[in-house]
């Protein structure tokens, strides 16, 4: 696997300045704008998808302020299998793009595969996490300085951390928003672990509010099979609003994680398109809010094609005065025969002030499917809190464990350590 | 060091908001010693287990309850069992997602802290629970499966009789822990309580068949109705309520009451 230095500082401006120009060759300032349009175009008020999370309208202030200081650190561990996977910047990618391709080349340490991947993304950015109607993707595209395009050539292994920082503005109080993608495109046979981190990297201070916007973008070819962990656990001062748009060809698999556990504000939304025979999609998801947290999920999964599985399993661990919102949609077209779909939502309230908004959807047209969901919303069990604490276990470490236990089922899924610490502790932080 | 394990007086107690259920309850159990309770269903027995343990569903109205001297009912659930008192459910609690060895293994460090001795690393832990389930005939894959989730009546009681040989309590109350088992499975319980019968510990065994009584003999036996001790006896008690039930008794105590 191609290495990119261990530590990337990025220091970008807003879009259209320097970070923008930067990557011009990726983005072009045509495309660019033609994004911008799109967001303004957009609807920022409450739409029926945003009715729970009001984070549109404060999408709209937010772009024209000056992007802070950033760091991302990227972790690419040794591919087993034959082939190389390229791990790229979108600065290197847009360097590599640029008339003097050659010294770039040599620069990056790329290779005639480098400008290959770096090809695929310029033409394919923006085309799996639509950004009509889709404010935040819309002005991610606009606006984006910093980006890490993972490209896994057919039948190549690896494994991709990036672990996403975020700083508030060194210069200005006030808010602020930066905007970040990642973008994996895999070819037939590839074999894939991806973790991405949201953490904030100062601890959160009055009044200097910053939002992420972050768009994943999963292309899977044919039998690719796809591990992606996907961990938020930004300070309580910050809002996170990101999306994941996976497309699966035939066969291919997907296996997703999502732990959404900081921010004062999060949405994170996940859509994937079932678009080959036989695809499968395994999505797990754990969510834990404390204090006065709003904790949105959002699934669109559509099946396109027959003989696809897909099942998403989401478990919402609430307590102080946060809200956990789950909408999981699942649409059938008419030609995707044999389908199997399951989703399920349990949720915890573990205080008065909790609350849990769940809403499946299932929109079928084709009779030949079998599907089931289920959305519950319970308070822990005090038979099973009494027998821990008949054992000698506190009735905080009676809680501690039940809740632990509830998340557990999602957390047994993750490899990644630091997602798994960082889990723990907002499980802590659930119970006060 | 009191000579006395525990010593109830004159309990009253209801469910919370509810009707009396244990109505004047005297008993004494002496360190050392293996008492058993039997008595008709609702007589009072499973209640008087919950109070003992401290569950919250139920209040104590009025009386004493002292434990080694001290007052039971002034600790809360789990500083109860961290001193040593310890119930074995009529129905252990499925915990799903709590891997049986941790749970375990958690339980005796939280009475190891409380007693000042050191924490149970995990292979330490892992030395002695595989003792302690071969004594209850449970295999080892029992410590990875959920808290008894999925566990067969028979293996939830044996899980209970190898929490007990794990934190060697000082006061066992077994809450029917015979009820539905079979000769093995009795026999595991029975040993179990046999292996903590020594000077310093006392047991409690609370029953409506006198069937586990051929595995332990206990030194009292007292007879449990309409909330109150309407008799006491020697083990010899068992054998006789099993012969002639619990009505001559019962007849007996309400004439007594009346006169």
């Amino acid at each position: 696997m191609r290495r990119p230095s261990p530590n990337v500082d990025f220091k970008p401006s807003i879009g259209g300045g320097e970070g923008a120009v930067k990557l011009t060759s990726l983005l072009s300032p045509a495309r660019r704008a033609e994004a911008l349009s799109r967001f303004e175009g957009a609807s920022l008020g409450r739409t029926e998808a945003w009715w729970y999370t009001p984070l549109g309208e404060r999408l709209a202030p937010q772009y024209v302020i000056s992007s802070p200081e950033r760091t991302h650190q990227l972790n690419a561990h040794e591919s087993e299998g034959e082939g190389e996977v390229q791990v790229l910047t979108f600065e290197e990618a847009a360097r590599l793009l640029t008339s003097n391709a050659q010294s770039a080349q040599s620069e990056v340490g790329g290779s005639a595969q480098a400008l290959k991947a770096a090809q695929a993304a310029s033409a394919q950015l923006g085309s799996l996490a639509s950004e009509e109607g889709e404010a935040h993707c819309a002005l991610n595209t606009a606006h984006v300085t910093e980006g890490v395009i993972l490209y896994a050539p057919a039948h190549t292994k690896g494994a991709l951390e990036v672990s996403w920082r975020l700083c508030k503005p060194a210069s200005s109080a006030g808010a602020s928003a930066q905007l970040s993608r990642l973008f994996v495109l895999c070819e037939e046979g590839a074999q894939l672990e991806v973790t991405e981190r949201f953490e904030s990297f100062e601890s959160a201070q009055e009044g200097s509010e910053t939002l992420s916007n972050h768009v994943t973008e999963l292309s899977l070819g044919e039998g690719v099979q796809l591990t992606y962990t996907r961990t938020q656990a930004l300070n309580m001062g910050d809002m996170h609003v990101g999306r994941v748009a996976a497309r699966l060809e035939a066969g291919a698999q997907l296996k997703g994680v999502t732990l959404n556990l900081g921010a004062a504000l999060s949405r994170v939304e996940l859509e994937a398109e079932l678009v080959g025979e036989g695809a499968d999609l395994s999505l797990a998801g754990a969510f834990t809010g404390s204090a006065k947290q709003h904790l949105d999920q959002h699934l669109t999964i559509k099946h396109m094609s027959p003989r696809c599985t897909s099942s998403q399993r989401f478990k919402g661990l609430v307590g102080g005065e946060a809200r956990g919102v789950f909408t999981g949609k699942v649409y059938v077209a008419e030609g995707a025969s044999s389908t199997q779909a399951f989703q399920s939502n349990p949720n915890l309230l573990l205080t008065e002030g909790a609350r849990a908004v769940t809403r499946p959807q299932l929109e079928i047209y084709n009779d030949d499917v079998e599907c089931s969901h289920g959305a519950t919303v319970g308070q822990l069990d005090e038979q099973a809190l009494f027998y821990l604490r008949a054992r000698g276990l506190t009735k905080e470490a009676s809680e501690r464990l039940l809740a632990e236990a509830f998340v557990g089922e999602v957390t047994l899924e993750v490899s990644d350590e630091r997602s798994l610490e960082l889990a723990r502790v907002a499980v802590a932080r659930t119970l006060g | 060091m009191s000579e006395m394990m525990l010593e109830i007086k004159d309990l009253h107690a209801r469910v919370v908001d509810g009707a009396e259920i244990i109505k004047g309850l005297s008993l004494s159990i002496p360190r050392g010693e293996v008492h058993a309770i039997m008595g008709p269903n609702g007589s009072g027995k499973s209640t008087l287990s919950y109070v003992l343990a401290g569950h919250e569903g139920y209040e104590v109205t009025s009386g004493s309850v002292m434990y080694q001297g001290r007052d039971l009912l002034a600790m809360s659930v789990d500083e109860r069992a961290r001193e040593g008192v310890f119930l074995a459910f009529q129905y252990p609690v499925e915990i799903p997602g709590v891997q049986n060895g941790y749970f375990l293994r958690s339980i005796l460090n939280a009475r190891r802290t409380h007693a000042g001795e050191a924490e149970l690393n995990p292979v330490e832990f892992m030395k002695r629970a595989k003792a302690a389930l071969q004594t209850v005939n449970l295999s080892p894959e029992m410590l990875k499966r959920s808290v008894n989730e999925g566990f067969s009546g028979g293996e939830k009681k044996r899980n209970e009789v190898l929490q007990m040989a794990l934190l060697e309590p000082t006061l066992s109350i077994l809450d029917e822990t015979d009820s539905g088992l079979d000769i093995d499975a009795l026999r595991v319980v029975g040993q179990g309580v046999e292996a903590l019968k020594t000077a310093e510990r006392s047991s409690l065994i609370i029953t409506h068949f006198p069937r586990l009584l051929d595995y332990v003999t206990p030194h009292k036996v007292h007879v449990l109705n309409a909330g109150r001790v309407i008799h006491s006896g020697g083990p010899e008690l068992a054998r006789e309520l099993d012969e002639r039930g619990y009505e001559w008794l019962i007849k007996g105590a309400e004439e007594g009451a009346e006169a």
